[in-house]
């Protein structure tokens, strides 16, 4: 999952990427590797600062997320992050008992 | 010098293009060619190229119109001009659709290297650039956050 956040976040670049991850930290309390099990609260924090830009970064991580995982990404202007997350850990457990973190 | 960049010959004489995938591919950039406007557009749809070296004249479009596709649907891609008629009216058109350099056939091969690198660094340049404009925004935004909270906690 965190692989998924990273290419997702390198969107905008690398510089763009790493300012996210800061201040993420240090205005928003949540650390790098903590993301994957807050991910709501990693998604207000990116509303917070994106305001309407941010489904743009979710659709981008959640792209990277399924491509990772081998599975089909269908494009749909009704894109939950979370939800999204959720149905890869569904879909992606009973194969074979994959991690998403 | 961006040596992992792609690049797209749009160009009808298919020694040309044999020539151009050769030269480009020695040294070092992934060369794609095409011989028609249709099938540049098509594949520029499909995947990213940093640069396309378009011939002014195609059997299905003009090269300058195809600029202007290629405007519309890649503006990030740097967009070279190729003609083997060099006229002022040539080149003032390519630049006002949009092209960023401009090369004479018969090609001096130093020349159109050159050219491919000078726009391959404009385009790291501006990229670069609007990064540092994001990363300007997200700081600016994240101190605005800092500061409406702290209003908030100072007014509770």
């Amino acid at each position: 999952m965190l692989a998924a956040i990273e290419e997702g976040l390198s969107s905008l670049g690398d510089s763009p990427k790493d300012a996210i991850f800061y201040h993420l930290e240090s205005s928003f309390q949540l650390k790098k590797e903590d993301i994957p099990s807050n991910l709501t609260q990693f998604k207000q924090a990116l509303e917070r600062i994106f305001g309407p830009g941010a489904p743009y970064l979710e659709k981008a991580i959640t792209k990277s997320l399924y491509g990772k995982l081998g599975l089909d990404f269908k494009d749909e202007k009704t894109n939950d992050f979370i939800d999204s997350a959720h149905d890869a850990r569904r879909r992606i457990k009973p194969a074979g008992e994959v991690k998403i973190e | 010098m961006n040596r992992n960049a792609r690049i797209l010959a749009v160009d009808d004489d298919e020694n040309i293009r044999k020539v151009i995938v050769a030269i480009l591919e020695d040294e070092g950039y992934t060369v794609e060619s095409v011989g028609t406007a249709k099938e540049a557009i098509e594949k520029s749809k499909r995947k990213f190229y940093n640069l396309a070296l378009i011939d002014i004249r195609l059997p299905d479009m003009e090269g300058i119109q195809l600029l202007t596709k290629f405007k519309e649907t890649t503006p990030r891609m740097r967009k070279v001009i190729i003609t083997g008629y060099p006229t002022l009216q040539n080149a003032v058109d390519a630049v006002n659709k949009g092209a960023d350099a401009y090369i004479v056939k018969p090609f001096d091969v130093k020349k159109v290297l050159k050219t491919i690198q000078e726009q391959l660094s404009k385009q790291q340049t501006e990229k670069e650039y609007s990064q540092e404009r994001v990363a300007e925004f997200i700081e600016a935004r994240v101190r605005e956050l800092d500061m409406e909270k702290e209003a908030s906690h100072s007014s509770n």
